[in-house]
């Protein structure tokens, strides 16, 4: 493909962007809610829009559709628990909005640390979640990267990519907070659902024959790639273990989580929750089918990760389609990328170098917000030199990433659920699942042939349990917290 | 709604919608894992989570604004 082209696609793309974003920081008011939650005014379109754009990432059409490309339909499947994880933000999500509106909570963790009477939860909850966070964000800037190499044909150089990503994304969430990063994301998910949907029904039309057609080719395939384990890659453990850290990414990932503050109300929830789960669903589907017309098409590659570039540049995709799809994918990692260093620097500002005497009053607002803005460049600078280092297989180490952030899960459980959880039962299962994590994913340690999330999944909740039983739980606290959630589900049927 | 009410409905969603997570991980590589067709793996995956995000949508319409 011609590079001047891709360049023209580009620069489109950074104007239009650009424009969304200085729109959003005209309505932008001041203070650091507003920055970090969009003042807990989002409509309930704009919210699911950019629920979704945060969540789904590059992983989607490059990393899911290379697993389809060598894996087959377990990809649908490992895909789609994680999809049907969100049934979790059915339970949870009007929770965290009831309280974080009450309590006046910016990060998830912040509430934790104030659910169990200890900063320190906060405090260790975030250092997790900056250790794996930082390198999930290096991978979606490696996506970019790749992507507009790979179809320049090497022309445009890796490093090209990355930096003009890393540049975006703190350009947009510096601009206005939380409003230019959820407008820029919904204009950035509809990219992404919209040309999806073009270039793979042109795809299956005009070169497989139509959908009968395809699913006809792909029986005959060796490997029988319509069953698990199929070609071999999703064997049961391998597909339990990289499954299960995704069902809860809703509760672990907090640059999702904190997204459940952001409702104007709760029919703005109800709009968020609806339209992600089309958009999901949606999206999963055409990324697995797109990797299966890759398979057809271009068999043989040797890194699955390069079927979906590989396509693109193919004979197969018109130029002007696979400059669209493209800045479809592009837009999925920016989306991505800029809520997560919004989320991380809410990370540092509110649970990392917390002010004890907090009181949100205009000083003490100015001068988190210029914590926030240092902390968003030197999270873009971690990422960028991560994401240079170019390590292998773009999705295993995202999915490693969300095993990590499994360690908070037993302690959202907990805040909502069980008034006897502890604070060192939280904290000592922050610790030890972190360890787990890491030294499991290092090591490549997987005992009974498990990995890495099923283990650091039962580590954290038997800590969190075992020690919970052994310890005192802040009864006042738990008793306010849950008693005002449980009253307020009964006056508005909060299931 | 009372709360007796709300927390029976509570435990009815969550165990219908955990026996449907069950199912993802066991019928497909049990009952389906010889059939290499569409209506295999494909189709139950694809019922699975449409199945699910009618649960979930139907416990958001309980909600109720005041």
């Amino acid at each position: 493909m011609p590079t001047t082209y891709l360049y023209i696609a580009v620069i489109l793309y950074i104007v239009i962007g650009s424009i969304v974003a200085l729109m959003a920081r005209r309505e932008m008011k001041e203070g650091v809610v507003e920055y970090f939650l969009s003042g807990r005014n989002t409509g309930g379109f704009v919210a699911a829009l950019s629920y979704s754009a945060t969540t789904y990432s590059a992983f989607m059409m490059i990393g899911l559709a290379g697993f389809t490309y060598s894996g087959g339909v377990g990809a649908l499947g490992f895909e789609l628990v994680y999809l049907s994880g969100l049934s979790l933000v059915a339970f949870f999500g009007p929770r965290f909005w009831l309280i974080g509106k009450k309590n006046n909570y910016v990060s998830p963790y912040e509430m934790l640390g104030d659910r169990y009477q200890n900063q320190w939860i906060a405090f260790a909850a975030s250092l997790s979640a900056c250790v794996f966070l930082i390198p999930y964000l290096a991978v979606q800037l490696m996506g970019v990267g790749y992507l507009l190499s790979g179809l320049s044909g090497g022309e445009i150089p890796f490093i090209f990519g990355v930096a003009i990503a890393v540049l975006l994304a703190i350009a947009w969430a510096l601009v206005a907070g939380m409003k230019s990063v959820t407008w820029t994301d919904s204009l950035q998910s509809l990219i992404m659902i919209v040309v999806s949907i073009v270039i793979l029904f042109y795809v299956i039309y005009q070169h497989l024959g139509g959908f009968s057609e395809f699913f006809s080719s792909l029986a005959v395939l060796e490997g029988n790639v319509l069953t698990v384990p199929g070609p071999g890659f999703f064997k049961f453990k391998t597909f339990l273990g990289l499954s299960l850290p995704w069902f809860f990414f809703s509760i672990s990932n907090p640059q999702v989580s904190q997204r459940l503050f952001i409702p104007r109300d709760l029919k703005a929830m109800k709009t968020m929750i609806k339209g992600f789960l089309l958009f999901g669903f949606i999206y999963t589907m055409v990324s697995v089918f797109w990797g299966f017309s890759a398979r057809l098409l271009i068999p043989g590659l040797a890194k699955a990760d390069l079927a979906t570039p590989e396509l693109l540049a193919s004979q197969y995709v018109p130029t002007a389609l696979a400059l669209v799809a493209m800045i479809g994918i592009t837009a999925a990692a920016i989306s991505t990328i800029d809520s997560i260093m919004l989320t991380l620097s809410s990370l540092v500002v509110r649970d990392i170098f917390k002010n004890m005497d907090d009181n949100l009053d205009r000083d003490q607002n100015l001068r988190q917000l210029r914590t926030a803005k240092i902390s968003i460049l030197i999270i873009a600078i971690a990422g960028f030199f991560f994401a240079i280092q170019e390590l292998n297989l773009i999705a295993t180490l995202s999915v490693a990433a969300s095993i990590g952030l499994l360690v908070v899960v037993p302690s959202m459980f907990g805040a909502f659920f069980w008034k006897k959880a502890t604070a060192a039962a939280s904290l000592s299962s922050i610790i030890f699942g972190s360890i787990t994590a890491l030294y499991m994913q290092f090591s490549g340690w997987a005992p009974l042939g498990y990995g890495a999330g099923v283990w650091t999944l039962l580590v954290t909740t038997a800590v969190f349990i075992l020690v919970s039983l052994f310890t005192q739980a802040p009864t006042k606290k738990a008793e306010e917290f849950i008693g005002y959630i449980n009253q307020e589900c009964n006056r508005k049927d909060i299931i | 709604m009372k709360n007796e009410e709300l927390k029976k409905l509570r435990y009815f969603y969550f165990i219908l919608i955990f026996l449907l997570v069950v199912s993802a991980f066991a019928v497909p590589y049990t009952l389906l894992n010889s059939i290499n067709l569409f209506r295999g793996a494909f189709l139950f995956w694809s019922f699975f989570a449409l199945a699910v995000i009618f649960l979930t949508i139907k416990i958001t319409t309980y909600w109720r604004d005041n």
